[in-house]
């Protein structure tokens, strides 16, 4: 079984074998992230296809000074946010996981619900926090990895996690449905 | 929650495998933008190594190719600019000095001057019974005939509450946001913790350009004065929102919110 850089450097040389074994090794991780960002499994599978088609146009630019990983999670980060983006233009609205998904793929009950909840505050908090919340939390990075994958200082990971965990723990405590908007 | 029972959570998200089609869907795409991408001669990687150990081993070493490395190359190109100096200096007094210029765009100028007083003079007076066209806007009909006909006296009243209404009812493009960091919430009365009480506030906040309250009302009571009390001097104290905007531009308007206080919820 060949190594990561191995068949990259085989692939940028044209080498589509290559490039399939690649695709085949990588799909899971890829998928695995598009679905914890969006949380329906149709809309994970069209972020991966789109993220696979970016790769084969983009893996003669990976320059092996990051991790090919760190790579990748860039670059499903990237057609996350596009797919998010052009959800928003069609819908004009903030996005949260479907009804039916959220039954499929949330952990039952309160922490379903709860999870849900989390993940809208982390949209409703502003561009950067939610990848940095799922690479640290959901796909277990240490704080440099993901500074490697979002391409900013360590510190600035540091420091948007702890904007999270103060943002959560104000959203634990005024959960019994303090605020209600009136229509 | 602390990071651990975050970890947890999202651990415990259960992630239906992708479909046997999706994945040889997204295989086939990927193959095919791999197949249009002309091959690469060879890695990035290795040219760079390449440029980089050029670069390390030969740039104190080697003379560009244009250095001046003889005399004669030397002395050319000092002749060249001298050459050049002099044929500047030359230019300078002999013809393109902006003097000249300046005289002829004189005469332009006053030439043109003349000739539209002469155009202006042409056309005839205007007709002495010309009447200017009616305004684009025309008010109303109905308009006109309360401010012609004498009206009863109750009419007087309900012209001016047209009036307000009219900005009230007024489509807002965007709505007025919560702040993204959330609203610090009002500070639970003492009395009312001894005392149990209860309920919830709804209020009508006066948002300005910039989303702060300028004005706050209680709709709904809680029941408790103590409470609405705190929720309104919390609001006009301490909430900023993101203002609502028309055609792009931040204006004031209304925004109703109700807050409930919960004796469970107090500190």
């Amino acid at each position: 079984m060949q190594d990561d850089a191995t068949l990259i450097r085989a692939a940028q040389s044209g080498n589509s074998q290559a490039f399939s074994e690649l695709m085949s090794r990588y799909y899971t991780t890829l998928y695995r992230f598009a679905y914890r960002w969006c949380g329906n499994r149709v809309e994970a599978e069209d972020i991966t296809q789109q993220a696979c088609i970016k790769l084969a146009r983009s893996i003669g630019q990976f320059r092996f000074e990051a991790a090919f990983n760190s790579w990748l999670y860039r670059l499903v980060i990237n057609c996350a946010k596009d797919w998010q983006n052009s959800q928003r233009r069609h819908r004009g609205e903030e996005l949260l996981p479907a009804a039916e998904d959220a039954a499929d793929g949330q952990p039952d009950g309160a922490a379903g619900i709860y999870l849900q909840q989390v993940l809208r505050q982390l949209e409703r908090m502003g561009e950067h926090y939610k990848e940095t919340a799922l690479l640290v939390f959901a796909e277990g990075m240490s704080h440099a990895e993901a500074a490697s994958v979002l391409q900013v200082k360590e510190s600035t990971v540091s420091w948007r996690l702890h904007e999270i965990r103060k943002q959560l723990q104000l959203l634990q405590r005024t959960q019994p449905g303090s605020w209600e908007v009136e229509p | 929650m602390n990071d651990e029972q975050l970890t947890q959570l999202f651990a415990a998200q259960n992630i239906p495998a992708p479909t046997d089609a999706a994945k040889a869907a997204a295989l086939t795409a990927a193959m095919a933008a791999f197949a249009e991408q002309p091959p690469q001669a060879a890695p990035l990687e290795q040219h760079a190594t390449k440029i980089t150990t050029a670069a390390g081993n030969k740039f104190h070493k080697q003379k560009p190719r244009y250095a001046l490395n003889s005399f004669a190359a030397r002395f050319y190109g000092l002749f060249t600019v001298a050459g050049l100096h002099a044929a500047v200096v030359i230019a300078l007094m002999i013809g393109l000095a902006p003097k000249d210029e300046m005289v002829l765009v004189d005469n332009v100028k006053v030439e043109a001057v003349e000739e539209l007083k002469e155009e202006i003079a042409l056309p005839p007076p205007p007709p002495p019974d010309y009447v200017a066209p009616p305004p684009d806007f025309a008010p109303p009909p109905s308009f006109n005939v309360a401010a012609d006909a004498p009206a009863p006296a109750n009419a007087i009243t309900t012209a001016p509450a047209k009036a307000e209404a009219a900005p009230v009812a007024k489509v807002l493009a965007t709505p007025a946001r919560p702040p993204k960091k959330g609203l610090a919430p009002p500070t639970y009365p003492s009395e009312s913790k001894k005392l149990g009480e209860e309920g919830a506030v709804a209020l009508a906040l006066y948002l300005n350009e910039e989303g702060r309250v300028q004005e706050a009302k209680v709709e709904t009571s809680s029941g408790f004065a103590r409470l609405d009390e705190a929720a309104v001097k919390q609001a006009v104290k301490a909430w900023k929102f993101e203002p609502c905007t028309q055609a792009g531009q931040p204006v004031a308007c209304w925004y109703k919110i109700k807050f409930r206080f919960q004796l469970k919820d107090a500190n």
